[in-house]
């Protein structure tokens, strides 16, 4: 393309930018040059720093004091490319621009390989030094509209602390907004760090008894008698450490909601219990007689295939069908991959706040790893992983040494399931695979016949054949975390 | 006593959620005991389990100090505040 058509097609897209977006590290170790270029630079319209060694440059990169680095550099010269590399180590973030007498195309090749933004012949042409320091210019500001932009698509895209754009996470919101505004029991379904808790919370927020209370029973996490305690109350002896006389969840709750987490964990015994408050409307405080009336809208939430639960007799069934008229399915953040750039805007947001720093973003090859990272702890690993980085992160921005370290190991790997190839019979394929499947479909055996093209009687017989199918079906839906 | 949800990645570098009790005592240590075997020094994340709240508690970070392994064969860990790197204000704890 020649310069004249070149110039032609700049004016007819130029779009007005902030000049003083970058300030240029000028490093040659020429004071005479140095000075020449710091003139014409100015001319330009841009302030400068000046260098005049290496390590005052990568000072002046570590200090924020600029991110445009115009270095004599050559392969042959007093810098080599050896200080590009350096450099980029330093930020990755950072551009450089090669300026050197020894210009020939293979070294600028190689530069540019190396990550350099241009590579400039001496002396410098004016015009083109221009052009190289508008379009990174250009580049920062447009960087700054979509950080704004993003910004402002934070607040669009969060539904009552839950943060989406996919269409799986867009439907997800809309039917919550929907089932909310009716007095009904809901079952949340999604696997450990989706957000059923948030989403929970938001359905009791939208309806109509938003102003009333939640309260929040997580039911793995206590014995029988400790949580039918802290769902129903006790009376004073009712225990050994029943000192006092207290009422419980249901009742604190009452004309509000009560949010049962892990409901899937919930023995026989107390699903009974819990069956009895939903039919009948009453609850008993334990060690007392007395049958108190109340009204909850119940909402459960279970990282288990129920129905699965159901058939293995683990559930029961008349529970299941009182809890799960209305389900909202959260999908695992694999399934939602355009969410995770959003969501990481939104943590780098919390904990930036938390933590006092003001890292803007990820370099790309972090983001990059981010979105090849399969995520079994969902929404709450990444959130982790963010937090972390914002610790751990001395620099401007947040790069693959402030990531977990399996997280960087894993980006060696050129596969992208992260498996390593090994010649394994058929019989341990077919195996690994079926697991797999399993897995994938939460357990439910009918979903994973289905996807693996075969009938449910040959799913059964097999997992028959290898063990217990129940407890091969459990295995597999309960995720790592 | 503090009921809490701790997250993490244990010494396969695997995430791990569980619940635990948080213990506080009067020289302001903090001890927890998690089924996961978490690398000294690692980074642990707590989250306060509290049923009547009206909004979710936030995840803070803790530094891990194993300390020993229960007569019932689960980890003891002291459990030491995190200070971020760079940051314009105090840790946060």
């Amino acid at each position: 393309m020649s310069d004249g058509v070149a110039a032609t097609v700049t004016k007819s897209v130029e779009v007005p930018f902030a000049k003083g977006t970058v300030t240029p590290c000028i490093l040659d170790d020429d004071p005479e040059q140095l000075d020449a270029l710091t003139a014409l630079i100015d001319d330009l319209g841009y302030k400068s720093v000046r260098a005049s060694d290496p390590d005052e440059a990568l000072q002046c990169l570590r200090h924020g004091r600029s991110r445009l680095l115009l270095a004599d550099l050559s392969d042959t010269g007093l810098y080599g490319y050896d200080f590009l590399d350096r450099v980029l180590r330093t930020d990755p973030g950072v551009h450089v621009i090669v300026i050197t007498r020894d210009y020939t195309l293979e070294s600028a090749l190689e530069a540019i390989r190396r990550g350099a933004s241009d590579f400039l012949p001496k002396p410098v042409d004016r015009a083109r030094l221009k052009r190289a320091l508008d379009d990174i210019s250009m580049l920062y500001d447009q960087r700054r509209r979509v950080r704004a932009l993003e910004e402002q698509l934070l607040k669009d895209l969060e539904f009552h602390g839950i943060v989406g754009k996919s269409p799986a996470m867009l439907e997800v919101f809309d039917f919550a907004r929907k089932v909310a505004r009716h007095y009904t029991n809901v079952l949340v379904v999604g696997q450990t760090g989706t957000g059923k808790e948030l989403v929970a919370r938001a359905v009791h927020q939208i309806s109509p008894v938003g102003t009333q209370r939640l309260a929040v029973c997580n039911c793995s996490a206590l014995v029988d008698t400790l949580l039918e305690s802290q769902l129903f109350g006790h009376v004073r002896g009712s225990f050994t450490g029943a000192t006092d006389t207290r009422p419980g969840l249901f009742e604190y709750a009452n004309g509000g909601t009560v949010f049962l987490d892990e409901v899937g964990e919930t023995s026989l015994a107390m699903q009974a219990k819990l069956l009895r408050v939903i039919q009948n409307r009453e609850i008993q405080r334990v060690g007392s007689p007395e049958v108190k009336q109340i009204t909850v809208r119940l909402i459960a939430a279970t990282n288990r295939d129920l129905r699965a639960e159901v058939l293995a007799g683990r559930f029961r069934e008349d529970l299941f069908y009182r809890l799960s008229s209305i389900q909202i399915r959260i999908p695992p953040l694999r399934e939602r991959p355009e969410d995770i750039p959003l969501l990481v805007q939104f943590f780098l947001k919390k904990y930036n706040e938390a933590y006092g720093k003001k890292i803007p973003g990820l370099s790309r090859r972090a983001q990059s790893l981010l979105l090849q990272h399969p995520w079994p702890g969902n929404v709450r690993e990444l959130e982790n992983v963010i937090s972390s980085a914002c610790i751990t992160a001395a620099g401007d921005f947040i790069d693959l040494a402030d990531l977990p370290e399996h997280m960087q190991h894993r980006q060696g790997h050129a596969t992208g399931s992260g498996d390593d190839w090994q010649p394994l019979s058929l019989e341990e394929v077919r195996k690994i695979h079926i697991q797999r499947v399993l897995a994938m479909c939460h357990g439910n055996r009918l979903r994973a016949a289905h996807v693996l093209g075969i009938g449910r009687t040959s799913l059964y017989r097999y997992l028959t054949r290898e063990g217990n199918p129940a407890h091969l079906g459990r295995r597999a839906g309960v995720a790592a975390a | 006593m503090y009921r809490v949800e701790v997250s993490g990645w244990d010494k396969s570098q695997t995430f791990f959620v569980e619940k635990s009790e948080l213990v506080w005592n009067e020289e302001s240590e903090k001890h927890v005991t998690l089924n996961s075997a978490v690398p000294d020094g690692s980074v642990v994340f707590l989250r306060m389990i509290r049923p009547l709240s009206a909004d979710q508690s936030q995840s803070v970070p803790y530094e891990t100090e194993f300390l020993t392994v229960t007569p019932d064969g689960l980890n003891q860990f002291r459990l030491h505040p995190v200070s971020p790197r760079g940051a314009e204000r105090g840790s946060m704890n």
